[in-house]
């Protein structure tokens, strides 16, 4: 936004520098220019003036070589002077000019053109006029000066007036009325004026300038200016300023009647008739040429600029798209650095968690054996007592039996001496079965799978928890029906696992009024081996956590709640699976799907 | 009367055979029970013999009977012989009125031995109740009045000593009349001229 606000700025601010410049420019050129066309005019009123002048500049002397006139100055008699009278007003008739008079060599005049008329000059003193006294030295005079009685601005011409001998006998001039000639010159639209020695505004074709003391008073006397001007003091011309410009002076703020607001001032001295001319032209000219000039720079500064705009723009979006894609590229490439790096990081990261990983299997695995291996040790704490218990009947019986046969060899009965002995025998046998189980059970298995008969770990499971189940008073129902079937397994877990189900189903049947008894079943079913676990107790609480390490019902102190999830465990290392439902009819079952060996059914050998 | 029968329960067959043969070599009246229905069965109030029994058993167990036995007949000695003892057991025993606590295995004659001094405790107990009965027979009688003749308190004490034996047996005329040794007939028709009724017993 700023830098847009920026922008329009510098915009606007180029265009109004084109403006100013193509005005300048063309002012300049404007200036020029009328300067020039004005110089012409300048000069053409200056000929135009010098022209009306020059018709009666030669007329005095033509006059003075008339000899009537010689005459009359020389000899004057009435009859000469009546004659030239009329001769004068038959000539300024002719000429044009005002008045037309001969004065002797003290200037009074003796012969008048208007000679009839009011202002008759006859007898009348010139003698103090300037032209009279140049031309009384001999010489083509002129003169401007305010008339005395007409207070006319007049031209004077004047020449002396030679006798036979060569003598300046008198002076003729010829008067001229100045605003005759300014008549028909007013319409002109540059205002024109003339300023005589004393640069006194004399002669112009705007009235407001006339008779204006224009530049310095020339340095004479009042008495001078008095004659003169007739008795009138020009004042200074006012109403304008002035300013210099590429040489030339303008004058602004001109309130002048007549005059232009602003001009262009010439001037031009003419030694011809002593006189400097001015010119002041409209500048209204050059202003709107100069206006004109403006536009068209603006215009050509406007093209230029929306040009510049457009392409810096384009040069601008260019830089920022390369830059952009600079960076883009600068940003990739950090990226894939980046990422080359993560990557390696990861990698290391990745091999060093496959390490940990490996070595966590591992450990877990020692861990899962070590708790396999507590949990049964755990379970034959459990069953200690009712261990030693089985234990103790053939034992008790060995004694008893041992005994008997003594007092029985006593009574001279061999017959039942040699009975006891067999079933002594028998029994250590019985115990030296519970002591073989009881150690397999116990002994670390290790982690191979193998086929095993199901039935004959079902029994050995049976056999070893039994006595468990008679301390609690449970019923347990397993009749091994059909062919005996092979499955992969463990024996020793196996055998763990059934002993957990069944151990588990009693507990949770403890206490219980109604019947408890545990069922255990074993059927193929599809391509796998079912067996099921089932009681009649209270059911499963939470069916979904049956399998959750240190998920127990039990009371605290026992049990440690990884029974299930040890044998789950086990199953699972056996590739088969293990399931808990509760029962429609109230109970739970529980199911050990195995897988049959290859070598599918067999008896048991 | 002669105090010479043991009842011996236990689950375990070889256990049962063994000691049994023990029993009966001491020269006991020996009877082998499995279970605790099988047992009580034999007990009576006025049994002539001791329990032993095994505690572990399936169903009912060796503590079950000795209760249920107490219950029978209070001063019946049960003696409990267990194959995995220990003091919460022995102390459990002893308060349920065990008469003797053993352990197996348990050497033949030290059995042999708890088992005739039990069975002597029973003989006196039932001598001592039988004399009770006597003498409380013979004190009511004599507390009769003179007029009613020998014949007469004869028959008093006839009638206490059939209805303390109905008492003993719980109203079971076939036992009573085994325990008085007395054929079924007579007896049934003692009963009706005493007018006892044998179900006010049960």
């Amino acid at each position: 936004m700023q830098r847009n606000f920026l922008f329009a700025t510098l915009g606007i601010v180029a265009l109004a520098l084109f403006f100013a410049t193509g005005y300048a420019l063309g002012y300049a050129t404007g200036l020029r220019s009328l300067a020039e066309r004005s110089n012409q005019s300048l000069l053409q009123a200056n000929e135009r003036l010098l022209a009306q002048l020059d018709k009666y500049q030669y007329l005095p002397a033509i006059i003075t070589r008339n000899s009537q006139v010689i005459d009359a100055v020389v000899r004057p008699d009435p009859q000469t002077l009546s004659e030239v009278n009329s001769d004068l007003q038959k000539w300024a008739l002719t000429s044009g000019a005002l008045d037309i008079y001969l004065m002797d060599r003290q200037g009074t005049t003796v012969a008048a053109s208007n000679f009839d008329l009011d202002r008759n000059f006859v007898g009348r003193n010139f003698g103090w006029r300037p032209y009279f006294k140049t031309a009384l030295l001999g010489s083509l005079a002129r003169y401007n000066a305010v008339g005395t009685s007409s207070k006319q601005r007049g031209f004077y011409f004047s020449h002396p007036v030679y006798s036979a001998n060569g003598a300046i006998a008198g002076v003729l001039a010829v008067k001229l009325e100045l605003a005759t000639f300014e008549g028909e010159w007013r319409a002109v639209p540059d205002a024109h004026f003339f300023t005589d020695s004393n640069n006194v505004i004399f002669v112009s074709n705007r009235d407001a300038l006339i008779l204006k003391q224009f530049g310095e008073r020339a340095p004479g006397t009042a008495q001078d200016y008095e004659q003169q001007y007739s008795n009138i003091i020009p004042i200074p011309l006012t109403g304008y300023q002035t300013r210099q410009l590429l040489g030339y002076e303008l004058w602004r703020d001109v309130t002048i009647d007549g005059v232009p607001e602003r001009a262009l001032y010439l001037s031009l001295h003419d030694p011809l008739i002593d006189m400097d001319a001015h010119i002041l032209v409209s500048l209204s000219g050059v202003e709107a040429q100069a206006r004109v000039w403006g536009f068209l720079a603006i215009s050509l500064g406007g093209v230029l600029l929306l040009a510049g705009a457009v392409v810096h723009l384009r040069r601008v979006a260019m830089a920022a798209a390369l830059l952009q894609e600079e960076r883009a590229n600068l940003t990739l490439e950090t990226k894939v650095k980046e990422r080359t790096t993560d990557l390696s990081v990861a990698n290391i990261n990745l091999r060093r968690e496959v390490d940990e990983r490996t070595t966590a299997e591992a450990e877990l695995r020692r861990v899962q054996d070590d708790l396999v291996q507590a949990a049964k040790l755990s379970a034959l704490g459990e069953m200690s007592a009712g261990i030693s218990h089985e234990l103790n009947q053939p034992l008790a019986a060995i004694q008893v039996l041992a005994d008997n046969a003594d007092l029985l060899l006593d009574r001279q009965d061999p017959d039942r001496v040699r009975e006891n002995i067999t079933k002594i025998s028998q029994m250590a046998d019985r115990a030296g079965r519970i002591i073989t189980n009881l150690r397999a059970f116990a002994r670390k298995e290790d982690e191979t799978i193998t086929d095993v008969s199901i039935q004959q770990v079902i029994n050995d499971a049976v056999h070893l928890i039994q006595p468990k189940l008679i301390k609690q008073r449970t019923e347990l129902v397993w009749n091994p029906q059909g062919d005996d079937i092979l499955v992969r397994g463990g024996h020793v877990r196996l055998q763990q696992v059934v002993m957990n189900l069944v151990g588990n189903a009693s507990d949770a049947m403890e206490g219980q009024d109604s019947p408890r008894a545990v069922v255990i079943k074993s059927v193929p079913v599809g391509d796998q081996v079912h067996v099921t676990v089932t009681d009649t107790g209270p059911g499963l609480e939470q069916p979904d956590q049956l399998f959750d390490p240190f998920y127990t019902t039990k009371p605290v102190g026992q049990g440690l709640g990884l029974g299930l999830s040890i044998s789950y465990g086990i199953v699972q290392s056996f590739g088969g699976d293990i399931s808990g439902v509760n029962n429609s009819d109230g109970g739970a079952t529980f199911t050990v799907k195995l897988t049959p060996s290859k070598s599918k059914i067999q008896a048991i050998a | 009367m002669k105090v010479n029968k043991v009842l011996f329960v236990d689950d375990d067959d070889d256990v049962r055979l063994a000691y049994g043969q023990s029993l009966s070599l001491a020269g006991f009246d020996t009877t082998l029970c499995s279970f605790f229905i099988e047992a009580t069965d034999h007990i009576t109030p006025g049994w002539t013999g001791v329990v032993v029994t095994d505690v572990r058993m399936p169903g009912k167990d060796g503590f079950d009977l000795l209760v249920r036995s107490k219950h029978i007949d209070p001063d019946l000695p049960v003696i409990v012989l267990t194959g995995e003892g220990d003091i919460p057991m022995a102390v459990r025993a002893i308060n349920n009125g065990a008469y003797d606590f053993l352990e197996k295995p348990c050497p033949p004659r030290r059995l042999i031995a708890s088992v005739e001094r039990a069975l002597d405790k029973r003989r006196l107990v039932l001598e001592n109740r039988r004399l009770l009965v006597e003498r409380y027979a013979f004190a009511h009688a004599r507390k009769m009045k003179p007029e009613t003749g020998l014949t007469a308190q004869l028959a008093m004490v006839e009638r206490m000593l059939i209805e303390a034996c109905l008492a003993d047996h719980k109203g079971k005329v076939t036992a009573v009349s085994d325990a008085l040794k007395l054929p079924r007939k007579t007896l049934y028709d003692k009963l009706t001229r005493y007018g006892i009724e044998p179900s006010e017993y049960r």
